[in-house]
């Protein structure tokens, strides 16, 4: 009997059951709570409006700044750090085993560092008074040093921030991923005479495909954490620059506007949705050799 | 073996939606405990609720208050009233459930106020300083407060200062109601000569930007005295430039212009003005005692302004006085001659409070209590029922926000203010007239008339400074490290921001 109830197929929801309650109570539930925030007028009276949320959230000023900014951070910083930890995976694949664990816990560090101290770090280096302007500025009396956050440049140093920190751990994905390239592929390239940079385009990013989705899905998560760093540098209102949609959202709720949260909320979530649906949809398109 | 297949999956999606069932119920408590505690006597006509039949009327009204902590007694003194009264002739009792949060915390007390509404609770009722409540206009979850009010046959718009609801006011609502209101009077030193105390006397009122004006046109002619300003009496650079941003932001069109030459001239006026001195405060007591003729005029010597807002203040702003440290106090007012309600008393029991309604509470009950508590903070002066001698003659430069009574009570606080002095035996500076027939008199109804005429002037509030362009801008500015228009920008970045949200 006992058996029977644990076969194989029963085994499989049985064993799923405390995820999927926890996927259920941490994910599912207050996404359904937002989505319904996001249909009434206020959390008091609870009126239904429809879409109004939703149109008053794509018309708020505010709500577009961070909409274009997260789009730009991301159009930016996810194709340079998908780029450089392949680079770094490349270039530590022909060292030595030993020196490649070491350079892997090095590129690692910054992931485990806290972002207390991160950013106690990052304020050293590039506040008004950090030893960025005090190394490569000299003030002779007219110029003044720049406030780097709340400059032009700011999103830079987010970018910067971001790809520091996660450059690594993408490294290593990268790095498992062509460890799964059987060399023959390359043999065989290079007895019908191709190069290498042909043996990458055709062999190398080819078979990379799915670690590629998988950096990217983890790169958009990562993107979004990196308002941890800047909430830490610069507070709840930054340059308009740096202004994500994390800092909305999190400035909704301090005002109480749940309708605006949720609603931006759900553009986020349908954003994400699109991206990782496109980018799956484009990696099993992908054909092999 | 397929059926025990089926019953697994059935019990693994059942649990999933059990517990999506029970989680969504959480935050239906807030709607529950709002219908729990609303009494059987829906709105009427009075606005007020009438009396129920006994046997159906709740026995227990609850109200859930949100204030900061000195305020507690105020409230219980209210409750206590109002069961005396109101409530008493109804056969009910009114019970409020105090939570107190710290005056200086409110973006922390936001945090929390927002996770019990989240959570399916809330307070009924906020008790609040000059916190940005517009910006929580557009959640719904306050009250407009005027719905209350024209719901009244007790009180009408007309019974109140409607000029400083006016300033409480966001796009046509109020979402807080003023328990009562005063301004910053600001005198000059007596002592300055007699070309600047003759143009500081034609000034009826006077602004930040008009200060120092005078401050750097004396220090331009006298170059070696004055080493200080005092424009406060809490030179906190942040509340001077709030008076002073005002007139830059639009709250309604939720925009602000800061990039300009105006406003850095300000910031670098106020830079060179207290640049010698961060702690400028001068005090007329010591040890909790009010300083004689001699030693003030000791510890005034050097500052050019003073200002008068707490304790035995009344005295030096309101009445003339012989050979004083610092005459003619006078109010002071934002760039467009507003009158600027202070706020300065915040850690005091009374000093400016203002309450503000949850959309959610039970709002005939809570409208009761806030009647009761504009009549409790306007009599505490009079009455003496926090006695506390910090706050002795306080209300006598404050007003109730109810018109009604005000020259009886005015003319008994400064009576009271007269009382005190004479019965603590201070060495206050003489006032003209002292010793004479009818001295006192003319003082108060001199002071009553000031008062009324002030109160009839167009008032502002100093907006609400979010926290963060307080902080390390402002000192880099203070220190040199960043120019006036650094900071403007800088400010202009952040506000802008806060404003469209």
């Amino acid at each position: 009997m006992v058996r029977r109830i644990f076969n194989h197929e029963n085994a499989i929801y049985l064993l799923l059951l405390p995820s999927l309650a926890g996927l259920a109570l941490f994910f599912l539930v207050p996404f359904g709570i937002s989505m319904f925030y996001a249909s009434v007028d206020n959390v008091v009276s609870r009126q239904f409006v429809g879409i109004n949320n939703l149109v008053n959230t794509w018309n708020n000023l505010a709500f577009q700044l961070a909409m274009r900014n997260t789009l730009t951070f991301m159009g930016v910083s996810i194709p340079l750090i998908m780029a450089l930890a392949l680079l770094l995976a490349l270039l530590v694949r022909p060292v030595s085993p030993r020196a490649r664990r070491l350079l892997m816990v090095f590129f690692l560090l910054p992931l485990v560092i806290p972002s207390g101290s991160m950013v106690f770090f990052w304020r050293a280096l590039i506040s008004v008074n950090g030893m960025i302007n005090r190394m490569f500025f000299t003030y002779d009396g007219t110029a003044m040093p720049t406030d780097w956050l709340n400059s032009p440049h700011a999103l830079w140093f987010v970018i910067g921030i971001f790809i520091w920190k996660n450059a690594g751990f993408n490294m290593i994905l990268f790095q498992a991923g062509l460890d799964f390239i059987p060399k023959d592929y390359y043999e065989y390239a290079s007895i019908e005479g191709a190069g290498k940079l042909r043996q990458f385009r055709i062999v190398t990013l080819t078979y990379l495909g799915p670690t590629f989705l998988l950096v990217f899905i983890l790169s958009v998560v990562n993107s979004f954490k990196v308002f941890r760093e800047i909430y830490l540098l610069t507070g709840t209102h930054p340059n308009h620059s740096i202004y994500l949609l994390q800092h909305f959202l999190n400035n909704q709720f301090a005002n109480l506007n749940y309708q605006l949260m949720a609603s931006a909320s759900f553009f986020t979530f349908g954003f994400i949705f699109i991206l990782v649906l496109g980018m799956y949809w484009l990696q099993q398109r992908q054909t092999y050799i | 073996m397929e059926k025990m297949s089926i019953i697994i999956k059935a019990f693994v999606f059942a649990f999933v939606a059990i517990a999506l069932m029970c989680l969504s119920s959480c935050g239906r408590g807030g709607r529950e405990y709002t219908e729990e505690t609303t009494q059987t006597n829906g709105p009427t006509e009075t606005g007020t609720p009438e009396p129920s039949p006994p046997d159906t009327a709740p026995a227990t009204i609850t109200l859930t208050i949100s204030t900061p902590e000195v305020f507690t007694p105020v409230l219980r003194e209210a409750e206590r009233l109002a069961n005396l009264g109101h409530f008493g002739q109804l056969g009910q009792t009114l019970q409020l459930e105090i939570t107190d949060y710290d005056v200086l915390g409110w973006e922390d007390s936001m945090v929390r106020f927002n996770t019990m509404f989240m959570s399916g609770s809330g307070y009924d009722l906020f008790v609040v300083d000059n916190h940005p409540l517009w910006n929580y206009s557009r959640s719904g979850m306050l009250t407009d407060i005027y719905t209350l009010i024209d719901r009244c046959h007790v009180l009408n718009r007309d019974n109140f200062y409607t000029n400083v609801l006016e300033a409480f006011e966001y796009r046509g609502q109020l979402l807080s109601i003023p328990l009562n209101f005063g301004f910053t009077y600001t005198g000059v030193n007596s002592t300055l000569p007699q070309p600047f105390i003759d143009r500081y006397m034609e000034y009826e009122t006077i602004s930040h930007t008009e200060l120092f004006a005078f401050y750097h046109d004396l220090k331009a002619a006298y170059p070696g005295g004055f080493d200080h300003m005092n424009i406060s009496y809490d030179t906190i650079i942040t509340w001077a430039v709030g008076f002073n941003i005002n007139e830059f932001i639009d709250a309604d069109a939720r925009s602000i212009n800061l990039a300009n030459i105006q406003f850095t001239n300000f910031l670098e006026d106020y830079r060179s003005a207290i640049s010698h001195s961060w702690s400028n405060h001068i005090s007329v007591r010591s040890g909790g005692f009010v300083l004689s003729k001699p030693m003030l005029d000791e510890r005034v010597r050097g500052y050019v302004f003073n200002t008068a807002g707490i304790a035995l203040r009344p005295w030096e702003a309101l009445f003339e006085l012989e050979d004083p440290p610092f005459l003619h106090y006078i109010p002071l007012t934002d760039g467009l001659g507003r009158l600027a309600i202070d706020n300065f008393s915040s850690m005091l029991p009374i000093g400016n409070r203002a309450v503000a309604v949850s959309a959610g509470a039970n709002q005939d009950t809570a409208w009761v209590l806030i009647r009761y508590l504009i009549d409790v903070v306007a009599d505490t002066d009079i009455s003496g029922t926090f006695p506390l001698v910090g706050q002795i003659g306080l209300n006598s430069l404050k007003t109730s926000i109810v018109k009604e009574g005000f020259e009886d009570r005015a003319r008994r606080g400064l009576n009271h203010v007269f009382d005190y002095a004479e019965r603590m035996q201070y060495q206050l500076v003489p006032y003209v007239g002292q010793g004479t027939e009818g001295g006192r008199e003319r003082q108060i109804e001199n002071a009553v008339a000031r008062l009324q005429q002030y109160n009839a002037m167009p008032v502002v509030q100093r907006p609400y400074l979010p926290q963060q362009p307080d902080g390390a801008f402002l000192w880099n500015f203070i220190y040199g490290a960043i120019e006036a228009q650094d900071l403007a920008r800088q400010w202009q970045n952040q506000l802008s921001l806060w404003l469209i949200e």
